[in-house]
C-alpha cells in the first residue's frame, strides 16, 4: 500500500517522453534529410522514429493498465484499513456520509495516476529538455532555462494555492451539507415563509462558494498554463528576432523552437493538474477523522438470578428508571414514543453510554456490551448478501436445518433458498419480512437477553402474530425485553412483567 | 447516438428553457476553439518557413515572416485566454441560474416534492447532478463539435500541400472511430457479463459500513472484514478484465496519432532525400508544417475521450432532474424578501370539480369548501388524502386558484436545532407575550418553565421533548401565523391515545374560526365537522350528501 508504483510511473514517464522525443527527433530528421549531408545514414533515424512510436504506444497502454490495477488495489487496502479501524465503532452518520467515505478512498488511491504521474513526467521532461539543450549549446538555451524556472515557480504556487482552496472548499461543503440537511428536513415548514406571492427562500443553503473554490482550483491551472504559453511565444519570437548567426545550417538548432512551440503539449497536463493535490490531501484528512464513536467495552459478567436497574438509562435521557428483571421471561416496556424506551434498550445492549447503576444478583456491574445480549432494532438493517449471510453474519458454522428452523420460528418457513441474494438485484423484502428476518437472525445468535425495539409497529395483524409467537417461544429460555406501544393480545397474555415508562 | 440527442433535447427543453445564454456560450466557445486551431495552423506555416530559413538558407528569420508568426501565435494565445474566461464565467453563471431554478421549484412544490425522496437524494441532485449537466454542456458539447470541425479543416489544408499525406490521413481517419466503436462494444459486452458481480462487489463497502452496529452486535466484524478483502480482490480482477479492453480505445487513438507522425516523418524525410518519388516535391518548410499539423487531426478527438465520462454523468443527472429545473410560470406578484403582505387574501370558497390529478388519479363530482368549514377527510392510507391537501394548497400543481394563505401540520413535527423562540418565530418577529400566550394555549407553559433558559433554550440535535410535546410546539408555531386555513395531515398518527385526544382538543379549541381540512385515521368527534369527505378508488365524495341522496351511499360507506 505505502509502496511507490515504480513500474507504472516509469511507464508514464516513458510514454510522455517518447511522445515529445518523437516530435523533436522527427523534425530534426526531416531537416537533416533536407540538408542531405554526405554519409548521412538515414536508415538508423528512421528506425529510431518507428521504435519510439512503438515505445509510446506500448508504454501508454502499460501505464494505464498498471496504474488502474494499482489504484484498485490501493482502494481495497484503504477500505480494509478503514473498516478495521471502525471495528466496535459506530458512525454518527448524516445522509450520504458513508458514500462520501467510499468516494474518498477512491480519490485518495488515484493520487498516483492523477497527480504524481503527471508531475513526475514533467520533471523528467524538463530536466531532459534543458539538459540536452545545454549540452549541445543550442541557440535559445537561455530561453529554455527561463521556461524551466517559470514552470517550477508556477507549479509550486499552484500546489500551495490548490491546498488552500481545497481546504476552504471542504469547509464550505460541510456547511452546505449541514445546512441542507436541516433545510430539507424542515420542508414541511417552508410554506410558513415561502408562498406563491413570495417564492424566494430568505436563507436557503447554497453551493455558490463551493463552486467558486472548486473552479478556482481548475481555472488557476488553466491560467497558469496560459501564462506559460504566452511566455513561450514571447521567447520563441525573441529567439527568431535576435538570433542572427548562431546554429544556421545545423538541423539540431530547431530543437529549442520546437520545444517552445509545443510547450502546452508536454507541460499541459502537469500544470493543469498541479493544483489538484489539495483534493487528495482533503480526502486523506477526511479518512483520518471519519467521526466514528467507540462503543462501550465488552464485559464478561452475566446475571444468574436477577437484574436490577437503579436510575438506569442512556446518558442523553433525563431521568433513569428503577426495575428488577428476571433472567428468563417476557418483559414488556410500554409508554408513548419519545419516552426513552429505545434508549434504555440500547443502554442495556451497550450500544450507547449508560448512567445509573446496573446490578446483577445485587452486585454492581459496569454497563457495556455483553455476549449474548442482543438488540434487535426497529427498522432492521439487512446486508446486501445472501440470506445465509444475513442470518449468520459472523459466518459461524450452522446447519441448514438450524437456519430453516429459525426462519420458521418467525413464520418465514417459505424462505427455503438460503443462498438467495437479498437486496438490490435480488429478493426485496417487505418491512414485515425484514423485521421477522432480523428476529430469526437474533434467534440464531442464541441470546441470553433479547432487547427488541418496537417489533409490532407498522405490521399488520398476521405479521404481528408471527412475531408475538416467536418472541413468546424465545422467552421460555431467555429474557426477552420488548419495548412497544402496540401490544397484541398474545403479548398481553404472556407478559411476565410490565414496565410502564 | 439517440441517447445523446435526447440529452441535448432535454437540455434545451427542460434546463435552458427561454435562456439563450448557454447556447450562445456553446457557439462562442466552439468558434473560438476553431479560430485558435486555424491560427495555430497558420502559425505553423510561418514557423516552418523561419526554421527553413535558418537551416537551409543559413540566414536569420525575415521580419515579415516573424511578424506573421508572432501575430498568429498571439491570436492563438488570445483566443485561448478568451475561451478560458468565457468557459469559467459561463459555467458559474449557468450553475447559479440552475441553482435558483431548483430553489424556485422547491418554493413552489415544497413538502409535496421533497417528501418523495431522501435528503441524500436532494443533496446529490444539487451537489453532483447540476454540475454534471453544466460540465457536459461546457466541455463535452464544445469538444464534440470541435472534434469534427478541426480535423476537416486541417485535412483540407493538408491536401492543398501534399496529396499523398492528405490521402493517407483521409483513409485512416474513419478507421479510428470504427476501431473505437468496436472496442467500446467489446468493453460494454464484457461489462454486461460481469455486471451483477461488479455492482454487488462495488456496493459491498458502503453496505457494510452502514451496518456497523449490526456487525458489532453479532460479533461479525472480522468475518465481514475478511469478506471485504476477498471482495476487493475479486472486484479488481473483474474490473481489470473490463478496463483492459476499454483502454484499447485510448490506445487506438494513440497508435494512429503516433504512427501518423512517425510515418509522415519517414515519408517526408525519404522524399526530401529522393529515396521516395510519388510525384510530389516537398521542401523542408512544407514537410515540417505537415509534421506539425497532422497531429491536430487526432488530438481533438483524444481530448473528447477525456471528457467522455461527462456524458454518462449528464445522462444520470437527466434521469434524476427530469423537469425539476424547468422555468416555472412567473410568480403572480413578485414581493421582496421577507416582506409581509399588508393585506391578507380574502378567503374565497374553494370548489373542486371533475378530474383533479392524473398521477395518482383523483377526481370528484363537485365539492365546495366555504370559509369556516371543518372538513374531515377519510380514506385508507395511500388513498390520496395527502395528495388532495397538497393540491388544495398548491404544492401540487393542478388547481387554478389554490389556497394561498394556509398552514399545514404533518404527522412528523419538525423541531429545528435553534432556540424555542427561533422554532416558533422562524422568519417572523413576535413579542414574548405572544409566544407565552401560544405556548399556554397548547399547554406547554409548564414545560417552558422547566427549561433552563426559557424561550432562549436551544433545542439541539436531540430536543428535550416527547413526541406529543413536539407536536404541540409545532401547533403553537402555526397558531402564531393566524392563518385562515388549516390543513391537518394525520397530526396524531404516531401518538398514543391519550396524547391524541389532548392534542385534538387543543386544535379544536384554537381553530374554531378557521377553515380546517383534517385527515385522520383515529376517531374524532363527528359533530366538530361540517363535512365528511371520503377518498376511495381515486374518487373524492361527500359522504353526508351521498347518504342524503341515497344513491352513492352504499358503494362509498365511511371506513371507520
Amino acid at each position: 500500500m505505502k509502496q511507490v508504483p515504480v513500474v507504472s510511473l516509469l511507464l508514464a514517464i516513458a510514454h510522455t517522453s517518447a511522445g515529445l522525443l518523437i516530435l523533436i527527433f522527427s523534425s530534426w530528421f526531416i531537416a537533416a534529410c533536407a540538408l542531405m549531408p554526405v554519409n548521412f545514414n538515414y536508415m538508423l533515424p528512421a528506425v529510431i522514429i518507428r521504435a519510439l512510436a512503438l515505445v509510446r504506444i506500448g508504454a501508454g497502454y502499460g501505464h494505464m493498465w498498471l496504474a488502474h490495477h494499482d489504484l484498485l488495489g490501493r482502494t481495497t487496502v484503504l477500505r480494509s484499513e478503514l473498516f478495521s479501524k471502525l471495528k466496535d465503532h459506530v458512525l454518527h452518520e448524516k445522509a450520504g456520509d458513508v458514500e462520501k467515505l467510499a468516494a474518498q478512498t477512491e480519490l485518495l488511491s488515484s493520487v498516483w495516476v492523477g497527480w504524481v504521474a503527471h508531475q513526475a513526467s514533467a520533471v523528467v521532461l524538463v530536466i531532459l529538455a534543458t539538459g540536452i539543450v545545454t549540452q549541445l549549446a543550442l541557440p535559445g538555451t537561455l530561453a529554455m532555462w527561463v521556461m524551466a524556472g517559470l514552470w517550477l515557480v508556477l507549479t509550486l504556487w499552484l500546489v500551495v494555492y490548490g491546498l488552500n482552496q481545497s481546504a476552504k472548499q471542504t469547509v464550505e461543503e460541510k456547511r452546505f451539507r449541514f445546512g441542507s440537511e436541516h433545510f430539507f428536513n424542515s420542508s414541511s415548514l417552508w410554506h410558513l415563509s415561502v408562498n406563491r406571492r413570495n417564492p424566494h427562500f430568505a436563507s436557503a443553503p447554497g453551493l455558490d462558494k463551493v463552486w467558486r473554490y472548486q473552479f478556482a482550483t481548475d481555472v488557476a491551472g488553466q491560467w497558469a498554463l496560459w501564462l506559460l504559453h504566452g511566455c513561450a511565444i514571447l521567447a520563441l519570437v525573441a529567439l527568431f528576432a535576435f538570433n542572427q548567426d548562431k546554429g544556421f545550417g545545423d538541423p539540431a538548432s530547431l530543437i529549442v523552437p520546437m520545444l517552445l512551440l509545443s510547450i502546452t503539449d508536454w507541460l499541459g497536463r502537469s500544470v493543469t493538474t498541479a493544483a489538484h493535490l489539495g483534493r487528495y490531501r482533503q480526502a486523506k484528512n477526511a479518512l483520518g477523522q471519519s467521526g466514528a464513536i467507540a462503543l462501550p467495552a465488552i464485559h464478561d459478567t452475566q446475571p444468574r438470578g436477577q437484574i436490577q436497574l437503579e436510575s438506569f438509562q442512556a446518558v442523553n435521557v433525563l431521568s433513569g428508571i428503577e426495575a428488577t428483571l428476571p433472567v428468563k421471561g417476557l418483559v414488556v416496556l410500554s409508554g408513548p414514543s419519545g419516552c426513552g424506551k429505545s434508549s434504555l434498550l440500547k443502554a442495556l445492549a451497550g450500544l450507547v453510554q449508560a448512567k445509573g447503576d446496573l446490578r446483577f444478583d445485587g452486585d454492581i456491574v459496569p454497563a457495556g456490551r455483553r455476549n449474548g445480549w442482543v438488540y434487535a432494532e426497529q427498522s432492521p438493517v439487512l446486508l446486501e448478501a445472501t440470506l445465509r449471510m444475513n442470518l449468520v453474519p459472523d459466518e459461524s458454522v450452522q446447519s441448514d436445518r438450524a437456519l430453516n428452523n429459525a426462519l420458521s420460528q418467525f413464520g418465514l418457513g417459505h424462505f427455503s433458498q438460503l443462498d438467495e441474494w437479498l437486496g438490490q438485484g435480488g429478493r426485496v423484502l417487505s418491512g414485515g419480512e425484514a423485521r421477522r428476518l432480523s428476529l430469526s437472525r437474533t434467534l440464531l445468535a442464541s441470546p441470553k437477553v433479547w432487547l427488541v425495539d418496537e417489533p409490532f409497529e407498522g405490521l399488520d395483524t398476521g405479521n404481528q402474530q408471527y412475531v408475538a409467537s416467536g418472541l413468546t417461544a424465545a422467552a421460555e429460555n431467555a429474557l426477552v425485553i420488548i419495548a412497544t406501544h402496540v401490544t397484541p393480545e398474545d403479548i398481553r397474555r404472556c407478559a411476565d412483567q410490565w414496565i410502564e415508562m | 447516438m439517440s441517447r445523446s440527442l435526447s440529452l441535448t433535447r432535454w437540455f434545451q427543453q427542460s434546463v435552458a428553457t427561454g435562456n439563450p445564454a448557454p447556447r450562445r456560450a456553446l457557439v462562442a466557445l466552439t468558434v473560438l476553439h476553431v479560430l485558435r486551431d486555424a491560427a495555430l495552423i497558420a502559425a505553423y506555416w510561418g514557423f516552418a518557413a523561419m526554421v527553413s530559413q535558418w537551416i537551409i538558407d543559413g540566414v536569420a528569420a525575415s521580419s515579415s515572416l516573424l511578424w506573421f508568426t508572432a501575430i498568429c501565435l498571439t491570436g492563438v494565445w488570445l483566443s485561448q485566454g478568451c475561451s478560458i474566461w468565457l468557459n469559467h464565467h459561463g459555467r458559474l453563471k449557468l450553475l447559479f441560474r440552475l441553482q435558483q431554478q431548483l430553489l424556485r421549484t422547491f418554493g413552489h412544490q415544497q413538502h409535496a416534492l421533497v417528501r418523495q425522496h431522501s435528503t441524500f437524494h436532494w443533496q446529490t441532485l444539487w451537489q453532483m447532478h447540476i454540475p454534471a449537466v453544466v460540465n457536459w454542456h461546457f466541455d463535452y458539447r464544445v469538444q464534440q463539435l470541435v472534434a469534427v470541425l478541426v480535423p476537416l479543416f486541417a485535412l483540407a489544408v493538408i491536401f492543398s500541400v501534399s496529396i499523398v499525406v492528405g490521402g493517407s490521413l483521409l483513409i485512416t481517419l474513419p478507421i479510428v472511430p470504427l476501431f473505437m466503436i468496436l472496442v467500446g462494444k467489446g468493453a460494454a459486452a464484457l461489462h454486461r457479463k460481469h455486471f451483477i458481480a461488479l455492482e454487488r462487489l462495488g456496493r459491498l463497502f458502503t453496505d457494510r459500513i452502514s451496518a456497523l452496529p449490526l456487525l458489532a452486535m453479532f460479533n461479525a466484524h472480522d468475518a465481514q472484514a475478511r469478506r471485504l478483502d476477498t471482495a476487493g480482490q475479486s472486484l479488481r480482477e473483474r474490473t481489470m478484465k473490463v478496463v483492459s479492453v476499454a483502454f484499447l480505445s485510448g490506445t487506438v487513438l494513440d497508435f494512429f496519432s503516433t504512427l501518423a507522425v512517425a510515418l509522415i516523418a519517414v515519408y517526408i524525410g525519404f522524399t526530401l532525400l529522393g529515396e521516395f518519388n510519388l510525384g510530389e516535391t516537398i521542401d523542408l518548410q512544407q514537410g515540417l508544417w505537415l509534421l506539425l499539423t497532422a497531429p491536430l487531426l487526432l488530438s481533438e478527438m483524444k481530448k473528447l475521450g477525456q471528457f467522455y465520462h461527462q456524458k454518462a454523468q449528464a445522462e444520470s443527472a437527466m434521469e434524476a432532474i427530469q423537469n425539476l429545473l424547468q422555468d416555472s410560470p412567473p410568480d403572480e406578484a413578485p414581493a421582496r424578501h421577507g416582506e409581509v403582505p399588508a393585506t391578507r387574501d380574502e378567503v374565497a370558497p374553494i370548489t373542486l370539480t371533475g378530474e383533479l390529478t392524473r398521477s395518482p388519479a383523483l377526481s370528484t363530482g363537485t365539492l365546495t369548501i366555504n370559509p369556516g368549514d371543518w372538513v374531515r377527510l377519510n380514506g385508507a392510507s395511500g388513498a390520496g388524502k395527502t395528495v388532495l391537501m397538497e393540491l388544495l394548497s398548491g404544492q401540487r400543481p393542478g388547481l387554478a386558484k389554490p389556497v394561498s394563505d394556509y398552514v399545514l401540520l404533518t404527522q412528523t413535527p419538525v423541531i429545528l436545532p435553534g432556540t424555542v423562540r427561533e422554532n416558533l418565530c422562524l422568519a417572523m418577529t413576535c413579542s414574548d407575550t405572544q409566544l407565552l400566550a401560544v405556548l399556554d394555549s397548547v399547554e406547554l407553559g409548564a414545560w417552558l418553565s422547566m427549561l433552563p433558559a426559557g424561550l432562549d433554550t436551544p433545542m439541539g440535535e436531540h430536543p428535550p421533548l416527547s413526541g406529543g410535546q413536539a407536536q404541540r410546539l409545532a401547533i403553537a408555531r402555526l397558531l402564531l401565523r393566524q392563518a385562515p386555513v388549516w390543513f391537518l395531515d394525520e397530526p396524531t398518527a404516531h401518538l398514543p391515545q391519550s396524547q391524541h385526544e389532548a392534542i385534538c382538543q387543543i386544535i379544536h379549541r384554537n381553530c374554531q374560526h378557521a377553515t380546517v381540512v383534517w385527515a385522520s385515521h383515529k376517531p374524532l368527534p363527528s359533530d366538530w365537522f361540517s363535512a365528511h369527505w371520503l377518498i376511495k378508488d381515486g374518487h373524492v365524495c361527500d359522504t353526508a350528501s351521498a347518504e342524503l341522496s341515497g344513491t352513492e351511499g352504499k358503494t362509498t360507506g365511511a371506513d371507520e
